[in-house]
């Protein structure tokens, strides 16, 4: 079967078409062959009455016609049209001129008045017999039984509906191929928006435009949306992988030049041990942090959203058992039916850095607050009653890929992760002085 | 202490191995799952690094089979893979700490100081019974304001009977948690030890800090502040 979807739409469509049309032709047909037999039935019947009313017994008990039957066939030789009466020991009583050298038998077992007919073929043309047995009384009240046939050629009949049927079928035909050219350019054109589509694809691909922007059908305009944040998400992955690789390639050449300007130096003292030791550090939190943000993916455009309780509170979980010693307070403020759509990673990411930092740095106290924003988005807010973060310290921790050459003692990459993680899913991160004297983070993210 | 190191990478095993036989922990090796799962059936441990990249069953599932089987010393994970879902993983399935690879020396060695203090109900690295202070962090031991000096395996020795001070400790179970397998069990060197803490502790033979049950083993008498 073909793969387009023009030609499985034409050839459904022509299949449906032909059957419907065979259909309607033999049933017509049909029809009005039965209409002709019919019509020359009750004609064969009317030549009967004629030729009853005509017969009579004679005194010496033979079948007289009484006078010359009306249709002129009967006395013009082979003319089609011919009348045999037997009588009931199959003997012919009476022919009509025009039989001569047509012969026809009799049936013989009829019942009085009942009208049986025949097909058969008499001499060399296709034609239809009435046979009828009446009872003729005589003058004297003497009666005799006589068996009547009047057979007539049903080539004209034949003919007349061979006629009609080829009429027919040429109109079928013409309608058929009238309807088939009319399918054709309604699906043609009920396609085109698929194949501006698949045009504009391309041109996207060849780099000639950068969207699908026509104005699509309704049917396919949510499919355009989705396929272009389809596309505006794997050109910013393509962009941020670019990016994360050159970044990691251009601050990790500080570290490794210090480091090998220790090992040409021959002999490491103990502040050269100290140096390396830092170094080294620094080298792997380039690397976990360009990793992690090589891995985030950002809003998911066709998958389902997540219910965010069950992570918040494994990641929870997890950090009381890690935290345990702290005997923190921790209060989770999140509705069970909250979701977002986003990939189940990147949330673990986002969530599990914030609430690291602040179990990390809380003296007893932990608030997490996550909430549906009015304007179609989620607000989470995370804080804790720890030191906080100084207005000044806050730009490099946020920043620590950038400003890979600084560190900030105790505050990760995490926080940097969660900045980056913000901004691909195209949301808003504040830290902002909390009820609870330490860190609070607000963070918005809008849906995708 | 006793330690159990399951990792698959022989150059970090053995990196790991000597790391802690200096700091004076008994040290078993395991490279795979089951040998993990055997060693931390088999012998009393005090604490289990896991590595969760293992060849056969993966560091999570051993995490599993250990708590299934009721192995409840403390255990943390290594992992080369800094996710989140990942570490959350390893805590749901009974770990109680985690460490991303590459980790500092000093970070694994203040970890399992934490975790170990934690499982004896501790929140202070420093132990307190009496006069008597052993900081776990910075392996010393002061008696009276008076630092004093102790070989490693004498150090070992203190700290587990005063993690399980007021407890009767036989003799086999202070073998068990300070040397590994292959330490020959009828030597009379823990006799020997105990005599030498004896003096290092109470020159004097006032405090009389570890008692002698005959036939049952030790107890640390003074009781530990926590």
């Amino acid at each position: 079967m073909s793969t387009s979807i023009q030609s499985r739409l034409i050839i459904s469509a022509s299949f449906v078409l032909f059957c419907f049309l065979g259909l309607a032709g033999f049933v017509l047909d049909k029809a009005y062959q039965n209409g002709a037999k019919k019509a020359l039935h009750e004609r064969l019947q009317i030549h009967l009455y004629a030729i009853l009313a005509e017969s009579e017994l004679s005194q010496n008990n033979q079948l007289i016609m009484r006078s010359i039957l009306s249709d002129p066939r009967f006395r013009q030789l082979d003319s089609g049209l011919y009348v045999y009466i037997f009588s009931v020991d199959g003997k012919l009583a009476w022919r009509s001129s025009s039989s001569a050298g047509v012969n026809i038998k009799p049936l013989n077992n009829l019942i009085t008045g009942f009208n049986t007919y025949i097909e058969s073929k008499v001499s060399n043309q296709e034609s239809i017999a009435l046979h009828y047995q009446a009872i003729l009384e005589g003058s004297v009240g003497q009666i005799r039984t006589f068996e009547f046939v009047v057979v007539e050629s049903s080539q004209s009949m034949n003919s007349q509906v061979a006629g009609f049927r080829s009429v027919l079928w040429q109109w079928l035909g013409g309608i058929g191929f009238l309807l088939i050219l009319t399918q054709f350019i309604i699906i043609r054109k009920s396609l085109q928006p698929l194949r501006l589509m698949v045009n504009d694809l391309e041109r996207i691909q060849q780099g000639t435009t950068q969207q699908l922007d026509h104005n699509y059908s309704d049917e396919l305009k949510e499919l355009a949306g989705m396929l272009n944040r389809l596309i505006n998400n794997e050109r910013t992955h393509l962009k941020r992988y670019r990016d994360t690789l050159a970044d990691l390639a251009h601050s990790l050449k500080t570290p490794l030049s210090v480091l090998t300007g220790l090992y040409t130096a021959g002999q490491l003292d103990s502040t050269d041990i100290k140096m390396l030791k830092t170094q080294t550090q620094q080298m792997r939190q380039l690397v976990d942090y360009q990793l992690q943000k090589a891995a985030a993916k950002g809003h998911q455009t066709l998958s389902t959203p997540l219910l965010l309780r069950p992570i918040v509170k494994q990641i929870i979980d997890a950090l009381s058992k890690v935290y345990v010693d702290k005997r923190l307070n921790i209060t989770l403020n999140l509705d069970g039916g909250i979701k977002f759509n986003a990939e189940r990673g990147d949330l673990y990411e986002l969530l599990g850095n914030l609430l690291d930092n602040a179990f990390k740095w809380a003296n007893t106290q932990v608030i997490c607050s996550i909430k549906i924003l009015d304007d179609s988005g989620i607000q989470i807010i995370v804080e804790d009653d720890g030191p906080g973060i100084l207005a000044e310290e806050l730009k490099v921790v946020l920043q620590r890929g950038i400003r890979a050459d600084e560190t900030v003692n105790g505050h990760g990459i995490g926080l940097a992760v969660v900045n980056e993680l913000v901004s691909l899913y195209g949301g808003h991160l504040e830290s902002v002085s909390g009820s609870l004297g330490g860190q609070q983070w607000v963070i918005k993210l809008p849906n995708s | 202490m006793r330690v159990l190191v399951v990792e698959d990478d022989l150059a970090l095993q053995s990196q790991l191995q000597v790391l802690l036989e200096k700091k004076g922990y008994a040290v078993d090796v395991a490279t795979n799952g089951e040998e993990a799962i055997y060693f931390a059936t088999e012998f009393p441990l005090d604490v289990a690094i896991i590595d969760l990249g293992l060849p056969d069953i993966s560091g999570i599932e051993v995490i599993k089979r250990l708590r299934g089987k009721q192995v409840q010393c403390p255990i943390i994970i290594l992992t080369a893979r800094s996710r989140w879902e990942e570490k959350v993983e390893g805590l749901e399935a009974g770990a109680d700490d985690y460490l991303v690879k590459p980790f500092h020396n000093e970070e694994l060695l203040a970890r399992l100081n934490a975790l170990i203090r934690r499982s004896a109900g501790l929140s202070s690295a420093v132990l307190v019974c009496g006069s008597i202070q052993l900081d776990t962090n910075a392996q010393k031991v002061v008696v009276a304001d008076q630092a004093i000096e102790l070989t490693a395996y004498e150090y070992k020795m203190l700290e587990y009977m005063m993690l399980h001070s007021g407890r009767v400790i036989s003799k086999s179970e202070i073998t068990d948690h300070i040397y590994d397998q292959d330490f020959d069990r009828d030597s009379n060197v823990i006799e020997v030890f105990i005599g030498r803490l004896r003096k290092k502790l109470d020159p004097s033979g006032e405090l009389k800090p570890i008692e002698t049950l005959r036939g049952r083993g030790y107890r640390f008498s003074i009781s530990l502040n926590s």
